[in-house]
């Protein structure tokens, strides 16, 4: 609503200004600031019903522009237009800052090759297209046959060059990185070489059948000296700043500024080609200097938004579209054919090079937009050749016009679909404490890779798989150090291999003061309300900010320019700052599992403001629940001074955006087990080790933790227990109790409590010790048998005192697809904010609580149909796969990639 | 311990360029005389770095079509579009200063509108005399040529002192900040009598600074807490100011003061507009005062009016200053004579004023405005470092 209305209020003001102003000329700095912030929002629009938001630029412009609303007049768009030409020189400054010789030395012959071919194939298609077709255009009807040849053959060249400036303003602004993207840029500005050639050696030829109004020395001395005075010019500018690099290397963004300035204020005019000698320009940087070309380069590309913003808006507004009305059947005919010939063009390059280029398959899409060049070439055909009159211009705009709207959608639709789109070179980097994959000897002495069982493990595995790249975390495993290579790493999965898992060693005095010391001993009860006191040592601080380190070095030396960087959970609060120090530009982004406390609790940790610092160094910080995003907001306002606004925190000019994004179940796992023809059996052989046979079966499954508050659990049973004597041989509740962190003090104290309460409630309600209502199983479970387990059951509790998430909750629900079953569930688990239809209780309250017991083991089959069903809906809208995808999507910016992309 | 030496321009250039601090120091060459005359020591051996305006503005001139003619008219008339935004961007800075003083320092903002109304009042009065009196050629109406001359003498921007180095320094540094307002205003109602509107247009032409102000700030209020990344936040910011020059532009008012306008919005209105604008204009204050300064080098056109103009201008700007000084200082508690001798930088901003009057004025009084203010400034700037009291090469702590 805020950007709609910023965009009328824009609008409004421009059209006031416009039409108040003398003789109804608006300034050109009035056009570009219309043009930045209307078509700004015109794009993030188009973002939002999933179109590429360079049609929303290019639309703004169209519909604003003299052919439609006039809002911005002719004058203003001519203006903007020479905004554009320094807009166009800046994304060839950036193109050329991307090519590294070095890199593409190998290749260059083969690109050159395939460019040549796709070029040649397609001019010879179009322009046999167009002697066929031209009998029928309205244009210079009087021509001979050889003369239609002819003139079809120049209109072809004019058409069959792509435009540069358009291919690297979509890779830019979609942060695309990849083989589709790199081939494309190359190949463009090869035809864009080419092209400035052969449509003067071409016109010199076919002057032939038009009688010479150009001597053919002096065309092809114009096509020279466009292409090799831009060469000279951008390599003369490249150089002069490379030595200002070296020299004075200060002010850097004002003399990158001028060397863009120079570029459009000289090339245009001496006749030399502007985007042939920014890429010079670039290309020489980036190759005398590398290191700091690829510092220019992310700058530029960071910066380059208004450029591109200003370059499509300009085009849009100097689109003229009324010309589709008069010749709109022929511009699409052209429009179609001549997409059928760069199709096939490309697909003859592919079979000349061999199939050197397995991504060349969708090359032909980044060709469709129609070159820069094209109609400054027509102004001079035109000039050369009179009689052809404005009907030939009148088309080819309209061919060019269609050809640019469509252009960047289908274009960026590609890149989407062939996942370049917002994509790091090198894959995703994940960052966590536990590892995904632990290897174990085995009695035969063989090692075996074992996965780690948990939702989250699993998301991200199978993210990691999708997308390779590293994943670095603490090697835990006993044969871990028997399998990495020299640099700690380990193909994994190791059936498939899909990406590296680095491991990182720990000493044992690093795992006590880092792991069970300030992690669990400090931050753990410090976030979770349940009364345990955290307790913070000056010593497990520094093992946590060493170890911390030790994550952000590892991820320094292996990630790649811009990668994406997932760091997972409150082991790592610090590594984001200490990875910023040393690879600026990385994109960052923290999920925070456990609750955020609030800002009183949160004082009582004398280092609250490093962690502070530390999280707000990622660009994305993601907690569970809206309540702990907004506790974080406060501290972060409170604590540090910070800037919050809506949901985005400025810590100097950094923004960090800070978001509630809940986890969830492994549903599709689940399911799979679900319909796994051995669970009949699990349950079977469950139900009979056991004794669950014709009892009402409860379910409680837990780390053996503080948090989960099971001595409140087991005092509500014995309490319903006692109240209701008619049940003491019917219920019977199943414990799991998973040893945990059993270093870490007050863990020890928790399990030897409810050891005791087990024993307590069984010899009250029941015969001999193990014989009573509670099963207590100090076990692991794997997936399969917990699924099991929650399919006995008929009621599900989860109490905890204090909690992040919980995903036992959803994991039960998850596992009833019979509808059946009953969630008991605490209100102080961030669950319970999605699982409304599970009954609610407060776990300090027993009498409530046993209460809740007795209505869970009394409730009609319809009610817990009712409620289950009504819980399936809220668990499997969101599991755990989404819940990561939307992190990184949020990270990178994935969203809206375009409806062809699907 | 001595710590050190702080870059002192910094207030006026912006924060350190955003590459530069990416690449690093560079490696010492031959050139790493040149780099030490552009950013951290005296060239004079005084004073820790000289002010921008006594680098850019002769960088201008020597660059521009008077002398080397490298900056070609052409070229001057398109850096004539930006000067308007970066009008528009300074016109913000001051809007933004104000709107954060005016709540808790209100006697700060009355003794710095006093200090400038006496300059103004002095230069502009003695201008229309020396005008009248000898009779001088000039196309425009004396009273716009002595009110942009008054007006361009009020500027301070005490860019010489180091806020750190003691108490007087900090008041005058915000007394500078806040002296721009009232010479703003009045550019806006200044600005009726130059191009001289007809008739009912007037009171549009009045209040039009303010509407397209205020709207502008709607603008960026609505949209730059809600910016996605900091690329689009710097398009909305680009945008918004590029409106506010254009829009000034376009309906013949003053940039500065559709700035002054939107900057105050932004800072009064709820959120943290003001900060984002402040944070971004950090990384572009730089090029904005380059660009300005060696515009108006380029564009000074040296005349023997300009010359005759330029004594008066010295000598009543010095008395202006030294008065408004000694009447303020009783309202904010500083000595008189040092408030007065850290006053006497003009900064960036006198040059401003004279360029936004000359956009307006005819071209041959325009030309006389800018090169009378321009060599002023640097006389000025010159005169300050050598004035301004107790100041010391890194301050003991």
């Amino acid at each position: 609503v805020r950007r709609l209305a910023a965009l009328s209020v824009t609008v409004g003001l421009a059209w006031f200004i416009v039409a108040r102003a003398a003789e109804g000329r608006g300034d050109a700095t009035l056009a570009l600031g219309v043009a930045l912030i209307a078509a700004a929002v015109a794009g993030w629009l188009c973002e939002f019903i999933r179109l590429p938001r360079i049609t929303g630029y290019l639309s703004f412009g169209l519909i604003c522009g003299p052919s439609v609303f006039n809002i911005i007049t002719s004058a203003m768009a001519r203006d903007l237009q020479a905004a554009s030409a320094f807009a166009v020189v800046v994304v060839a400054v950036i193109a050329g800052l991307h090519l590294n010789l070095q890199r593409i030395a190998g290749r260059l012959s083969s690109v050159a090759a395939l460019a040549a071919v796709t070029m040649v194939t397609a001019w010879v298609m179009l322009s046999a297209g167009l002697v066929v077709l031209w009998p029928l255009v309205p244009v210079a009807p009087d021509l001979s046959a050889a003369e239609q040849v002819a003139a079809s053959a120049l209109t072809a060249m004019l058409l069959v060059g792509a435009s540069p400036a358009v291919t690297i303003a979509v890779i830019s602004e979609g942060r695309a990185r990849g083989p589709l993207s790199d081939l494309t840029i190359e190949v463009v500005v090869l035809m864009e070489i080419a092209m400035v050639v052969l449509f003067a050696v071409s016109q010199s030829t076919f002057g032939v059948f038009f009688g010479p109004r150009m001597p053919t020395i002096q065309l092809v001395s114009v096509a020279v000296w466009s292409v090799a005075g831009a060469i000279a010019l951008g390599a003369g500018c490249g150089a002069l700043f490379t030595l200002y690099l070296k020299a004075i290397g200060r002010e850097i963004t004002v003399v990158l500024l001028v060397l863009c300035g120079v570029l459009t204020g000289f090339a245009a005019p001496m006749g030399f080609d502007p985007f042939l000698a920014g890429l010079t320009a670039g290309l020489v940087i980036q190759n005398v200097r590398p290191a700091a070309g690829d510092i220019l380069h992310d700058a530029a590309e960071q910066g380059a938004m208004p450029a591109l913003v200003l370059f499509f808006a300009a085009a849009g507004a100097s689109m003229h579209v009324e010309a589709l009305a008069t010749v709109g059947v022929f511009a699409v005919a052209i429009t179609a054919l001549r997409l059928v010939a760069i199709r096939t063009g490309v697909r003859v390059g592919e079979w000349a090079t061999g199939g050197a280029f397995p991504e060349a398959e969708w090359l032909w899409r980044g060709l469709i937009p129609t070159a820069g060049a094209t109609l400054g070439f027509l102004a001079l055909a035109l000039s050369a050749l009179p009689e052809w009159g404005p009907q030939l211009q009148a088309l080819l705009v309209a061919v060019v016009a269609i050809n640019q709207l469509i252009g960047p959608i289908i274009f960026r639709a590609t890149l989407a679909q062939a996942r370049e789109i917002g994509r790091s070179s090198g894959g995703l980097l994940v960052l966590s404490n536990r590892e995904p994959w632990v290897h174990e000897r085995q009695p035969d002495g063989s090692i075996k890779a074992r996965p780690t069982p948990g939702g989250v493990s699993v998301a991200l595995d199978a993210l990691m798989r999708e997308r390779g790249g590293v994943w670095i975390a603490h090697g835990a495993g006993p044969a871990d150090r028997d399998v990495v290579d020299e640099n700690n790493s380990v193909e994994v999965p190791p059936d498939a291999p899909a990406y590296r898992l680095r491991r990182i060693w720990l000493t044992p005095y690093q795992e006590e003061h880092y792991y069970a010391g300030f992690a669990n001993s400090a931050l753990w009860p410090l976030c979770h309300q349940a009364h345990v006191r955290p307790v913070f040592k000056e010593e497990d601080w520094l093992a946590y900010q060493d170890v911390n380190r030790l994550f952000a070095g590892n991820a320094a030396i292996e990630a790649p320019p811009d990668a994406s960087v997932f760091l997972n959970d409150y082991h790592l609060a610090l590594a984001a700052r200490y990875l910023r120090q040393r690879r600026r530009l990385l994109r960052m982004a923290l999920f925070w599992h456990i609750p955020w406390p609030d800002i009183d609790r949160l004082r009582i940790c004398p280092w609250r403001k490093e962690i502070l610092q530390g999280l707000l160094a990622n660009d994305l910080l993601a907690f569970q629940l809206p309540r702990d995003q907004r506790n974080f907001l406060g501290a972060v306002g409170e604590e540090l001074g910070a800037t919050v606004s809506g949901d985005a925190v400025y810590l100097g000019s950094h923004p960090v955006r800070v978001v509630a994004i809940p986890i969830g179940a492994d549903f599709d796992r689940i399911n799979a087990i679900l319909g796994d023809p051995s669970l009949p059996e699990t349950m079977e052989s469950i139900r009979r080790e056991l004794d669950l046979e014709e009892r009402i079966v409860g379910v409680g499954v837990d780390r053996l933790d503080y948090t989960k508050g099971i001595p409140e659990r087991l005092a509500a049973i014995a309490r319903f227990l006692e109240e209701r004597p008619d049940m003491h041989d019917r219920v019977v509740f199943v414990q799991i109790g998973v040893a945990s962190r059993g270093d870490v003090p007050g863990y020890a104290e928790i399990s030897a409590e409810i050891d005791e309460l087990v024993n307590h409630v069984n010899r009250r309600f029941g015969g001999a010790a193990g014989a009573g209502p509670i099963i207590y199983v100090r076990q692991t479970f794997q997936l399969p048998q917990l699924v099991a387990l929650y399919r006995l059951a008929d009621f599900c509790i989860v109490s905890s005192l204090h909690d992040g998430m919980n995903l036992v909750a959803k994991e039960f629900v998850a596992a009833r697809d019979d509808l059946d079953g009953v969630l008991i569930l605490s209100e102080l688990a961030g669950a319970s904010e999605e699982l409304s239809e599970a009954l609610i209780i407060n776990p300090y309250d027993e009498r409530g609580f046993a209460e809740a017991i007795a209505r869970a083991v009394e409730m009609p089959d319809w009610e817990r149909r009712r409620r289950m069903q009504a819980l399936r809906r809220r668990v499997a809208g969101r599991d755990v796969l989404a819940w990561a995808s939307d992190i990184l999507d949020r990270l990178e910016r994935r969203k809206g990639a375009g409806f062809l992309s699907g | 311990v001595t710590r050190p030496v702080r870059d002192v321009r910094r207030r006026e250039i912006g924060g350190q360029d955003p590459i530069d601090r990416r690449l690093g120091v560079p490696e010492r060459s031959p050139f790493t005389w040149l780099l030490s005359l552009l950013r951290t020591r005296s060239a004079l051996g005084f004073a820790p770095s000289l002010t921008p305006a006594v680098i850019f503005l002769p960088l201008g001139a020597l660059l521009g079509p008077q002398a080397l003619g490298v900056i070609p008219p052409g070229l001057l008339r398109g850096l004539d579009l930006a000067v308007t935004l970066a009008l528009a961007v300074l016109g913000v800075l001051v809007g933004t200063a104000l709107g954060r003083e005016i709540r808790t320092a209100a006697p700060l903002f009355i003794a710095a509108s006093l200090e400038s109304l006496v300059t103004i009042v002095a230069v502009a009065g003695a201008t229309a005399y020396f005008v009248t009196a000898t009779g001088m050629p000039v196309e425009a109406s004396v009273a716009a040529l002595a009110i942009a001359l008054g007006l361009s003498a009020s500027a301070s921007s005490a860019t010489s002192a180091d806020p750190d180095s003691e108490p007087a320094a900090a008041v005058a540094t915000r007394v500078a900040d806040l002296d721009d307002v009232l010479p703003i205003v009045i550019a806006m109602v200044a600005f009726l009598l130059v191009p001289g509107p007809q008739g009912a247009a007037l009171w549009a032409l009045a209040a039009a600074p303010i509407i397209v102000g205020l709207a502008i700030g709607l603008i960026g209020w609505l949209l730059f807490e809600r910016a996605e990344s900091g690329a689009e936040r710097a398009v909305f910011v680009l945008g918004a100011l590029a409106l506010a020059g254009g829009a000034a532009r376009s309906l013949g008012v003053s940039p500065l003061g559709v700035g002054l306008v939107a900057g105050l919005t932004w800072t009064i209105a709820p959120g943290a507009a003001d900060r984002i604008v402040q944070a971004d204009l950090q990384k572009v204050q730089h090029p904005v005062v380059v660009l300005l300064l060696v515009t108006a080098g380029a564009m000074t056109v040296f005349s023997t009016a300009a010359f005759w103009l330029l004594t008066p201008y010295l000598v009543f700007r010095l008395s202006g200053k030294v008065a408004g000084a000694w009447l303020s200082a009783r309202i904010v508690d500083v000595g008189p004579a040092d408030l007065a001798a850290y006053l006497m930088s003009p900064g960036v901003l006198a040059v401003a004023f004279a360029l936004n009057f000359r956009q307006l004025l005819p071209a041959s009084a325009g030309d006389m405005l800018l090169a009378t203010v321009a060599v002023g400034t640097a006389a000025f700037e010159l005169f300050a470092l050598a004035v301004v009291p107790h100041w010391r090469r890194g301050a003991r702590v």
